[in-house]
């Protein structure tokens, strides 16, 4: 499973793993819109993921410009693994979302 | 796992039909360029339809395939760009490539039907042409190209992809791409990133995201894209070629990238000015460093483009009514035919019960459904309506093959492929054109010197033609070459012991002599033709279709053979009519108009069978005769006039019913022979009726006409209502009575 909502931590983490594609976006945006709603602040999780592709980044992105402007915190936890770090890259996207202080893709990482 | 394997193997049989088709496409394009080597258009097709084989076929894993693809590829790449000349040698050797690619399309899982040797021999030769003589020992798996293959979309699905414009110094080109991804561009399986990451395969890529567009997260739908692109792509000049056709070039490769998406994005590619490769923007791009693995790809990808490739065209904007279209099987469709058949049936049925009930909501209920059953009908008959033109292209492959086989020099030309019909009537086309084509291209057409010392063109010329007539459709195959040698086909017949020495034949029946079983008039059997097979296989198979056949020649001027074919075998509109106690089916689509016929009009008609419609002489049949119905006839008849080839003619009965939508039920083997009737239906009151064929029984008075003495002519007139030869007196008076008995009686 991709995506996995973990409620039991506080604050509460979403954790995705493997491929997260278009096959899971659904999935991601339900626990984006649970995580939203949640008080305070939220945690992702891409320490596990192998890919990701432009669904899931404009989830992320819209979940984490609502949360600015609602004035919770939802960040990134861990690092962000260097393959997707290169995908963003790639496709021109100037940071990687939720990434606390926002980060510039191209200096983060190793 | 095994709906995702029963998936794929779906997808790889939509690969197969997807490569058939192109396939064929590529043949015709080729044939094309063997007359006009110059025509940029014929060499773009063909480049982009081995694209799209090599693509896909990769996708879904037909790696030999694809791989073998992409060598036909680059030389058409080279062709493009105005380094290889399109040659007689090269169309021979990609046509000998194309049965390659079609044996390994077509082999099972992990089998190669394709002829190694063969294959290695045409990439040899290929490369030989491409001035690469000395890789020619490549095999069908050491074909990839020894430059570092681009690590993008393409070679994740299974095929080394060179890079068509080699990045490096020197002058460049730029150019600025903008890229939005369409509402349905990700659902369709596409995926923006990679096509991204492959524009980075061919130059240095300046990429900018834009994300303006996504919505709040509550509206956003996770399957669609919402990011667009501004991109910049420095690519080399392109050396010593002349800027436009580098920049056509470089526009090209970018458009490649594009090519199974461009109908479900927007797309603009504008020349830019070039930028120093040390701008800070282009540092950023990362465009040396390796491309990760990361992105997420692959099946959803593969499901993507098979879908979105349909759609040929170069259409930079999103035009959804491109994305509705969808492939189904063949035997889904006969199967809707068939319960529309079975639907039709019982409406029928509907229809005599309410008839009989009165009830006023009920005959509006059974009316309502016998509309909507008339358009299912209608809209499920159009769904296997299909054009012929595919059928008719691959011929031009068998007509060059032949020609160089035979020494002749013949073109093949095509008229009316836009003609639709039943796509159960065009699977059996094939066959019979194929016969005819090559009996034309052995017998017919003359070897070049012979028709040049009879004065004609060199050139031989056999033409393909199809047309509607009526609820049938005309197909011919004609020939400019030396015609039926009459007297031949005579003598032998009679050698055969088909004829007697002093029978008179007329000029159709010695035609008719040609499709017999074994029946030939060549002194030797050749591979092409002569042992007396084919004609009979097409006699055989256009009678299965319930057609017709008909020969027309002239000794040194040529032979057409026309095939007369329903446009459909499965459900027609009709009149019903009665005559006697029995029923019988006209079909609508030959039916002009119906007049009364009184008795005493008959008697004043001196025994002539003609009637006088508004100031024209019509003939008729009296189908009470003809069929020899026994009781005795009403005070007034009814005179269907239908239009034949021959003309107008009336077919008497006694009583229209009206309308009725009919399906065609064969009457079998032991029917055959009854050429008059094309099938029988029931009704709605389960009783069967007769379909009668008005052209056949036209047919069949004429020549009982003939037989008897008269001329050719029954009296058949045409629209300006002059006669065609002959007298109109006792034009049809004879009871042709051989044959058929009424139909079944209520």
């Amino acid at each position: 499973m991709p995506v996995r909502f973990d409620r039991s931590e506080t604050p509460g983490v979403i954790r995705l793993e493997g491929a997260v594609d278009i096959g899971c976006a659904a999935e991601l945006k339900a626990a984006l819109l649970e995580a939203l709603t949640s008080k305070g602040e939220a945690r992702i999780s891409v320490e596990t993921a192998t890919g990701i592709d432009v669904t899931a980044v404009q989830l992320l992105w819209a979940a984490e410009r609502e949360a600015r402007v609602s004035g919770m915190v939802l960040a990134l936890e861990g690092p962000v693994p260097e393959a997707l770090r290169a995908t963003l890259l790639e496709a021109g996207f100037e940071r990687f979302p939720c990434a606390e202080d926002p980060e510039p893709v191209d200096e983060g990482g190793e | 796992m095994t709906s995702e394997s029963g998936g794929l193997d779906q997808f790889r049989l939509a690969f197969r039909e997807e490569a058939r088709e192109l396939l064929v496409e590529l043949e015709s394009n080729l044939l094309e360029m063997n007359e006009r080597p110059e025509d940029g258009e014929l060499v773009g097709n063909v480049f982009r339809a081995l694209h799209t084989i090599k693509g896909s076929g990769a996708m879904f894993g037909f790696e030999d395939l694809a791989t073998f693809t992409h060598n036909l590829e680059n030389a058409f790449d080279e062709v493009r760009k105005g380094r290889l000349a399109v040659t007689p040698e090269l169309v021979d050797l990609t046509l000998s490539a194309l049965d390659q690619i079609r044996a390994m399309a077509e082999a099972d899982d992990g089998e190669t039907a394709a002829d190694p040797a063969a294959c290695t021999e045409i990439l040899a030769r290929l490369r030989a042409l491409m001035g690469k003589g000395e890789d020619a020992a490549g095999s069908i798996r050491h074909t990839a190209p020894a430059a570092k293959p681009v690590q993008g979309a393409a070679n994740e699905l299974g095929a080394a992809i060179e890079p068509r414009v080699q990045p490096g110094s020197g002058p460049e080109q730029a150019w600025k791409i903008r890229f939005a991804p369409g509402p349905d561009l990700m659902r369709n399986g596409a995926d923006p990133l990679l096509l991204v990451r492959e524009l980075r395969g061919i130059g240095r890529l300046t990429v900018e995201a834009s994300t303006a567009g996504i919505p709040s997260l509550r509206e956003l739908e996770p399957e669609r894209c919402y990011v667009s692109w501004e991109m910049v792509l420095a690519i080399p000049a392109g050396g010593d070629r002349g800027q436009d056709a580098a920049r056509a070039a470089g526009e090209d490769a970018i458009r490649d990238v594009f090519i199974f998406v461009e109908d479900s994005c927007e797309l603009t590619i504008e020349p830019a000015r070039v930028e120093p490769l040390a701008d800070a923007a282009l540092a950023n791009t990362g465009a040396k460093e390796p491309v990760s693995t990361a992105v997420c790809t692959a099946d959803v990808t593969a499901r993507a483009l098979e879908e979105k490739r349909r759609s040929p065209g170069r259409r930079a904007t999103d035009q959804p009514d491109s994305a509705s279209s969808l492939r189904v099987p063949a035997a889904r469709l006969d199967q809707l035919v068939d319960l529309v058949g079975e639907l039709v049936t019982v409406q029928a049925r509907l229809s005599e019960f309410a008839a009989q009930s009165q009830e006023n909501e009920v005959l509006a209920v059974a009316e309502e459904i016998e509309r909507l059953t008339s358009a299912l009908r209608e809209n499920s008959m159009t769904l296997r309506m299909l054009p012929i033109r595919a059928t008719f292209e691959r011929f031009r492959r068998l007509v060059h093959d032949l020609a160089r086989d035979l020494g002749k020099n013949v073109e093949l030309t095509i008229e009316g492929a836009e003609t639709e019909l039943d796509k159960t009537v065009i699977d059996q086309l094939g066959d019979p054109l194929m016969h005819l084509i090559r009996n034309s291209m052995d017998h017919g057409v003359e070897l070049p010197e012979s028709r040049v010392a009879g004065g004609k063109r060199r050139m031989a010329k056999i033409h393909l033609s199809a047309r509607h007539s009526g609820a049938s459709v005309l197909i011919a195959v004609s020939d400019d070459g030396a015609g039926i040698d009459t007297e031949a086909v005579r003598a032998r017949a009679i050698e055969r012991g088909l004829a007697g020495a002093d029978d008179p034949l007329t000029e159709t029946e010695i035609f008719s002599f040609i499709f017999q079983p074994g029946f030939s008039t060549a002194k030797e059997v050749t591979d092409i033709s002569g042992r007396g097979v084919g004609m009979d296989v097409v006699r055989q198979r256009v009678e299965s279709l319930r057609g017709a056949i008909e020969v027309t020649s002239q000794r040194g001027a040529g032979t057409t053979v026309t095939l007369r074919l329903p446009l459909t075998l499965a459900i027609i509109d009709g009149l019903l009519v009665k005559i006697g106690d029995a029923f019988f089916v006209l079909p609508l689509a030959s039916t002009l108009e119906c007049i009364e016929l009184t008795r005493e009009e008959v008697e004043q008609a001196n025994g002539k069978h003609v009637a006088y419609v508004r100031g024209e002489i019509v003939p008729y049949i009296r189908l009470r005769q003809y069929f020899n119905v026994g009781t005795p006839p009403p005070e007034r008849e009814q005179i269907m006039v239908v239009e034949c080839e021959d003309g107008r003619c009336g077919l008497v009965v006694d009583q229209v019913l009206g309308n009725c939508q009919t399906v065609i039920r064969n009457l079998g083997r032991f029917y055959r022979h009854v050429q008059v009737v094309s099938g029988a239906t029931i009704l709605g009151n389960g009783a069967v009726a007769l379909i009668l064929d008005p052209q056949r029984l036209v047919q069949e008075a004429i020549r009982a006409k003939i037989q008897r003495g008269g001329s050719r002519s029954c009296g058949t007139t045409r629209e300006n209502g002059h006669p065609r030869g002959g007298t109109h007196q006792n034009a049809t008076e004879h009871s042709v009575g051989a044959g058929v008995r009424a139909g079944a009686s209520r």
